[in-house]
């Protein structure tokens, strides 16, 4: 069966690795501006104890949440145009999303390993959500293994992310006035709140939960891809009888 | 191999768009879909380019499921709605349509964009209706795809453009057959084009015919008032119009000779589907 | 040309093309515009065109070279100017006497007028 899987997959990850490249080189320059105040402070003879640049990759999580959120529907609509089925777009957008978040993750821990080699022994630190979760000691620099499995626990979160808000936007798309949308968006957060209360009045521990997640990246990277892998489904299930409506949002 | 619609109806909420449409459209022929704003010519395209799924009914495409990859590969559809991103230039545009369609006459469609005047920097949201009509037409007559609709594609167009769109139109059919359906409000512009016509009103189809058929089921009678009553007695009289004392009607035409006095003409197909919409608004109410 | 008028636009191309074999601006045996050059130039589908030219294949005014397009048949003008002969008393004659009757113009006044015309058809 001739699918557009593939001419789909080489344009979102062209789009994609676009958007994405332009987010890297903003966090470059960051770092760079955090790399040139530090340094110049300790020119100065300033001692610093404990600054830090850090959540290149949480930032990079958020990122992906955002375009699951925002550019999802404009992919689907591009598809609709040009008779790529909502199957394939968003297939070839998970593959491009993944192959992006890929690149982008060995990107992030480049700048992390730079940002570290300079800063070496000076008080000024570059630190990562890998880092902070799992690594106690030896934080303040990693190896080359360590940087990898940064890089893959930060490419599991960035697929949580855009899971998450792809399928936010996809059933909000179900919604064809305003105020349903707007109903929704209040009643989230407070079922989530209500929800906490009726943890914690039921006692309930999380804390075994945590722990397990902070056991060991794996079942941290475990938790973000699981997360991936349901709000995908969810995606998939709120997409397969919308009306796909033309129009900007 | 042709597309079908059977039994189709589409509704949103309470309101319903299609009401149990059946239709076959042949391949390598030029249609027309006709209808009244709200007829549900824009919802029966939707459909059939997989945006919309279908209430009841079934939708083939060669007998692969509309909004199927297989169905998905042969069908084209431009109309006025954009699917387009916000900030995507007519020059992008191209490029995705080169990317996705796989018949797709990148030289060609930049080339009629020189023709027409198109500026392919600007953003396609930023077109004004004229321009946007064309850079959509230009998708249109660029696709290669086996089954190709057009929803409106002249509106704002001046008249040297709209005659340039047929032009070309019958060029690209002539060079490459292919189904092409046109939905136009300017019915007698496009007639000479269509082979068959497909009215819609309110959501039903009220007619599926070639249009010399449809050219000849309707007539118009004139004559002297008084001749005119006599004649008009025993007959089914779909609108009427008197100037002084000569009158005109619209009836069914039986070809049988009219009485001395009277004279008829067909009623072209613009005439015909007014008086159709007059006659079904009729029977709606009645 | 105006397809504006009542009659069936396939039966004013065959009328056309008829026109054109008569008056010789087809000869016999040359090349009349092919279907897509109808279509393309006049805006009408194919088909219309399609009807008329077969129209005059059937009248054997016309016949189709495979491959290269179609051509006026030998004895084309011949045959079109006999059926012309032989219906040139309901298309003009009837209508002529008929509208005269409607002015009130006797034979002898009827007959006149068709002198003149001979008379100014011959100087011009």
């Amino acid at each position: 069966m001739k699918t557009k899987f593939w001419p789909a997959f080489r344009w979102q990850t062209r789009e994609y690795g676009l958007g994405v490249a332009t987010f890297w080189a903003v966090m470059a320059l960051l770092e760079l501006a955090f790399l040139t105040v530090s340094m110049v402070a300790l020119d100065r003879g300033v001692q610093i104890e404990e600054s830090s640049f850090n959540g290149l990759g949480v930032m990079a999580w958020f990122c992906y949440f955002v375009l699951g959120l925002a550019q999802v529907r404009a992919d689907l609509r591009l598809g609709a145009q040009f008779g790529v089925t909502r199957r394939t777009m968003l297939g070839a957008t998970w593959l491009a999303v993944a192959t992006t978040g890929a690149g982008l993750a060995l990107a992030l821990e480049v700048l992390t390993a730079l940002g570290q080699g300079i800063m070496r022994d000076s008080g000024a630190h570059v630190l990562d959500m890998y880092q902070v979760l799992y690594l106690q000691d030896s934080w303040l620099v990693l190896s080359p293994v360590q940087h990898l499995a940064s890089a893959v626990f930060n490419l599991c979160g960035m697929l949580g992310a855009f899971g998450a808000g792809a399928a936010l936007s996809l059933v909000l798309w179900h919604c064809a006035r305003v105020r349903w949308v707007v109903l929704i968006c209040l009643a989230l957060p407070a079922l989530m709140g209500g929800l906490i209360s009726l943890g914690v009045w039921l006692r309930v521990d999380p804390s075994p939960f945590f722990a397990w997640m902070l056991a060991s990246p794996l079942n941290g990277g475990f938790f973000f891809l699981a997360a991936g892998a349901l709000t995908g489904l969810a995606g998939w299930l709120a997409l397969r009888r919308l009306n796909i409506r033309p129009g900007a949002i | 191999m042709a597309i079908e619609f059977e039994g189709v109806s589409k509704r949103y909420g309470r309101a319903q768009a299609l009401k149990e449409v059946s239709l076959r459209l042949e391949k390598e022929r030029i249609y027309g879909l006709l209808g009244e704003n709200g007829a549900g010519k824009s919802t029966l395209l939707n459909i059939l380019g997989g945006r919309l799924p279908q209430s009841e009914g079934r939708v083939t495409v060669d007998g692969a499921p509309a909004g199927s990859d297989e169905a998905q590969g042969k069908v084209f559809i431009v109309g006025e709605s954009n699917y387009f991103p916000e900030d995507m230039k007519v020059k992008k545009a191209f490029r995705a349509a080169g990317a996705f369609l796989p018949g797709f006459e990148s030289e060609k469609a930049a080339a009629l964009a020189g023709e027409f005047g198109l500026d392919v920097k600007k953003r396609v949201k930023a077109l004004s209706t004229g321009y946007g009509s064309i850079f959509r037409l230009i998708l249109g007559l660029c696709s290669g795809a086996d089954y190709v609709a057009f929803d409106e594609p002249v509106l704002g167009l001046d008249a040297r453009h709209r005659d340039l769109f047929y032009r070309l139109l019958m060029e690209s059919y002539a060079a490459r057959p292919h189904t092409v359906i046109l939905s136009t409000h300017l019915i007698a512009e496009a007639a000479n084009l269509l082979e068959e016509a497909v009215i819609l009103h309110r959501g039903r189809v009220v007619a599926c015919e070639p249009t010399e058929n449809l050219r000849g089921a309707l007539c118009s009678v004139s004559g002297p008032a008084r001749l005119m009553e006599e004649f008009l007695r025993d007959k089914q009289v779909l609108s009427q119009r008197a100037v002084g004392g000569l009158r005109t009607a619209c009836i069914q035409n039986d070809g049988k000779p009219l009485p001395p006095g009277l004279e008829r003409s067909p009623l072209d197909l613009q005439e015909y589907f007014i008086t159709l919409m007059e006659e079904k608004d009729k029977e709606d109410v009645g | 040309m105006d397809f504006g008028g009542e009659r069936p636009i396939f039966l004013q191309i065959a009328d056309q093309l008829r026109e054109g074999i008569l008056c010789g601006a087809w000869p016999e045996e040359s090349q009349v515009p092919s279907i897509t050059e109808y279509s393309v130039n006049y805006r009408i589908n194919p088909a219309t065109a399609l009807k008329a030219v077969n129209l005059l294949v059937e009248e054997g005014l016309l016949y189709k070279k495979r491959g290269v397009g179609m051509f006026v048949a030998p004895g084309a003008r011949q045959k079109l100017m006999e059926s012309r002969r032989e219906s040139f008393y309901r298309d003009y004659v009837e209508g002529l006497v008929r509208e005269a009757r409607n002015l009130g113009l006797s034979r002898e006044e009827l007959a006149q007028l068709i002198e003149r015309g001979f008379e100014d058809g011959d100087r011009v």
